[in-house]
């Protein structure tokens, strides 16, 4: 027999989330770890039990009726249809309830407070200099436990980067507590994992795991104002606050202190924008300035399609040099 | 005698071609007149007119009018009598008014509306909506429900007003021009003065307007004035009052109009609130935003009290009349939203608005001059 193309493309589309930034298997989290350990019993146990229960169908079919199956089949039924499978959900829910306790108890060293909105999401990092503010980048040491307090502003979403550790829903009104544990540098995706509305599908982020040296500095300098190089680009500056960006977002060391979007002071030091969706670089900015709705549908933020060219170029060039 | 007739599929099908082909000969021949120079026979006229009347007495009776409208509101009354003169009173006539000989020779000829009892509800169906086959026209501006409410009030009225309260009602206490002559439809002559009139009935003689249901336009930026104009003319913007106004001026005559108005210098905007919200709070949601209902700092833009806007495509707000402010956002939440480039903004701005931050906003921004010691305070 031979199979349609298309279900070897879904195949090979399957399996490609085993590897790579998005993939619980990677093994980058301790969380996900235990998860992972929990997985491969989950699974043997499953095959197993699904091969029994149709070893057993097959024989019961074939069987032809006889006087002593009536006792047979009432025992079966009691221990394999009863006892087995109430064992078997118990010792389930009780290693499952464990793992959660062990991935949500763990000391912390790190606070960090993400706060879900449509489409993006707000990242407070507590130090005991204050609250460092950042968005849709969540940058963790390697090696230490970060204890991440989520929650949401409007709707449920929910957090989930697959290769650090669980998924969690954010509730509005409700803080939802979680650790991440990262025993692998790198950058891994993160996504919203509940619908929450039109963009749902392009409320992404990415974790990047730091060494802890490394993460130190970063902090340091993620609380700083913007980049002295970026407030001297007056002509940038000045345009970015005259199209009313500053409404919205905040750039720490002008007079931008917009809380309503992303803030963006350090915004050319993240990996990518529109909260995870396209790679930092000159052409996706202009793009994305002028064509937002186009970008990522039913974006709060409105597209600027008419901005003149070197309008355009000028506030490019400042945002990208909001390191 | 007795008449036998069966009903059969041949005698069926035979008739139905007779009957249309009956119908094709009337529609070809067109035997009833349809000129103006006739009329109607008697019977269809009467038909006509009573359908006419059921038509828009079951509509309006159907129509909930807005927890703002008050049909006794000054207000309101005068900035129906203003667009009045504008829209209405070249075919309608108006007190003190002759018509012109075109329109009384239209049929049917447009009422004379001293006669008329409608309801509230009635006048503002039929200026909303117009009437098919007769020449009255549909609101001009689209979407813009709100808007022929005005006439409503000032119709309501009408029928007891003589020349001096019209005159009073639509232009001001300034003589009017043009006593006679109500039919000025093509008026275009090169001349501003006749067009500065026609502004000056809804946003005064000084530019500062005239309780607030229309904007103060003295000292406002040139830029803005054009723009808003313009997008008026070209029906990228919503208005019943301003369409008609802004189209016939003309590209040189809405420049000549914006450059005189930003050209007033007024010392200070002084706001009219209208006793609904809270200024207090309303201050901080200008300065401030809120992150949590999503609403963008209106300052960012607009600047405050003492603060001119960032740049002069945005019209300064501070000073405004409560009453106008609170009608504009409406429509940026509500729409119809404007369809020029820079829109979006004020749209994605006005999204997070409800109607208490509606109006906690109008009543800041039309806290007029003393706002200007409060911002200062607020900028620490």
């Amino acid at each position: 027999m031979r199979m349609p193309k298309h279900i070897w493309l879904a195949l090979v589309g399957g399996l490609a989330g085993c590897d790579g930034r998005h993939s619980w298997l990677a093994g980058a989290g301790a969380e996900a770890r235990l998860i992972e350990d929990l997985f491969w019993p989950f699974l043997i146990g499953a095959v197993a039990i699904w091969t029994a229960v149709m070893v057993f169908a097959v024989i019961a079919f074939r069987r032809r009726p006889k006087g002593s199956d009536e006792r047979i089949g009432r025992a079966i039924i009691l221990w394999g249809g009863g006892v087995l499978p109430a064992v078997v959900v118990a010792a389930l829910l009780i290693t499952g309830l464990l793992t959660l306790r062990a991935m949500a108890s763990r000391p912390s060293a790190l606070t960090v407070h993400v706060d879900a909105e449509q489409w993006w999401w707000r990242v407070i990092y507590e130090t005991p200099d204050g609250k460092v503010f950042s968005a849709n980048e969540i940058r963790l040491p390697l090696g230490k436990t970060t204890l991440l307090m989520l929650t949401s502003d409007d709707v449920i979403h929910s957090f989930w980067a697959p290769a650090l550790g669980g998924k969690l829903d954010m509730i509005p009104g409700r803080t939802n507590r979680m650790t991440l544990t990262p025993v692998r540098t790198g950058r891994w995706g993160g996504l919203c994992a509940e619908f929450c509305g039109a963009a749902h599908a392009q409320m992404r982020f990415e974790v990047v795991v730091m060494e802890p040296d490394a993460f130190r500095d970063w902090l340091v300098a993620e609380s700083e104002p913007a980049a002295p190089s970026a407030l001297r680009m007056e002509r940038g500056l000045s345009l970015f606050l005259d199209e009313g960006c500053a409404a919205c977002h905040t750039v720490r060391g002008t007079q931008a202190n917009g809380r309503v979007g992303p803030d963006l002071t350090h915004l050319a030091a993240r990996g990518r924008i529109g909260a995870g969706l396209l790679a930092l670089s000159d052409a996706n900015l202009r793009r994305w300035i002028t064509h937002t709705t186009d970008v990522k549908p039913g974006v709060r933020m409105p597209s600027y399609p008419a901005m003149p060219p070197d309008d355009l170029d000028q506030i490019t060039q400042f945002l990208m040099a909001l390191e | 005698m007795k008449l036998t007739w069966k009903l059969t599929w041949r005698r069926a099908v035979i008739a139905l071609a007779v009957l249309a082909l009956l119908a094709l000969a009337a529609w070809r021949l067109a035997p009833y007149n349809v000129a103006a120079s006739v009329g109607h026979l008697a019977p269809v006229r009467a038909f006509l007119h009573s359908y006419m009347k059921n038509a828009v007495e079951i509509r309006a009776a159907a129509l909930d009018p807005p927890a703002w409208f008050d049909p006794d509101d000054p207000a309101l009354v005068r900035l129906g009598a203003a667009h009045y003169a504008t829209g209405c009173a070249p075919c309608h006539g108006a007190p003190g008014k002759v018509r012109s000989a075109v329109v009384t020779s239209m049929l049917p000829e447009p009422t004379q509306l001293g006669m008329v009892r409608n309801t509230p509800a009635e006048f503002y169906w039929l200026a909303r909506h117009g009437l098919k086959y007769t020449g009255m026209p549909a609101w001009s501006g689209r979407g813009r429900d709100d808007e022929p409410w005005a006439l409503a009030a000032f119709l309501s009225r009408y029928s007891t007003l003589g020349p001096d309260d019209y005159r009073r009602l639509a232009h001001g206490t300034e003589k009017a021009r043009s006593d006679s002559a109500a039919a000025d439809f093509a008026d275009m002559a090169p001349d501003a003065g006749p067009h500065i009139e026609d502004c000056a009935r809804c946003h005064g003689r000084d530019g500062l307007g005239r309780e607030g249901t229309a904007p103060k336009l003295a000292g406002q930026s040139e830029a803005y004035l054009l723009g808003a104009l313009d997008a008026y003319a070209r029906d990228l913007r919503q208005s019943g009052f301003m369409e008609p106004v802004a189209v016939r001026l003309g590209e040189d005559l809405r420049r000549e109009i914006a450059r005189n108005y930003a050209s007033m210098k007024p010392d200070i905007w002084q706001g009219r609130a209208n006793g609904q919200g809270d200024a207090a709070r309303g201050r901080i949601l200008a300065l401030n935003g809120d992150e949590h209902d999503e609403i963008p700092s209106c300052v960012a833009c607009h600047g405050g009290a003492g603060q001119p806007p960032r740049t002069a495509e945005v019209p300064r707000i501070a000073g405004q009349d409560a009453r106008w402010i609170r009608i504009w956002l409406r429509i940026w939440r509500d729409g119809p939203v404007p369809a020029t480039p820079g829109a979006a903004r004020m749209a994605a701005a006005a999204r997070g608005l409800d109607d208490q931050a509606i109006d906690d906003l109008a009543a800041f921004y039309s806290s007029g001059p003393s706002a200007a010691a409060t911002r200062e305070q607020a900028d620490r």
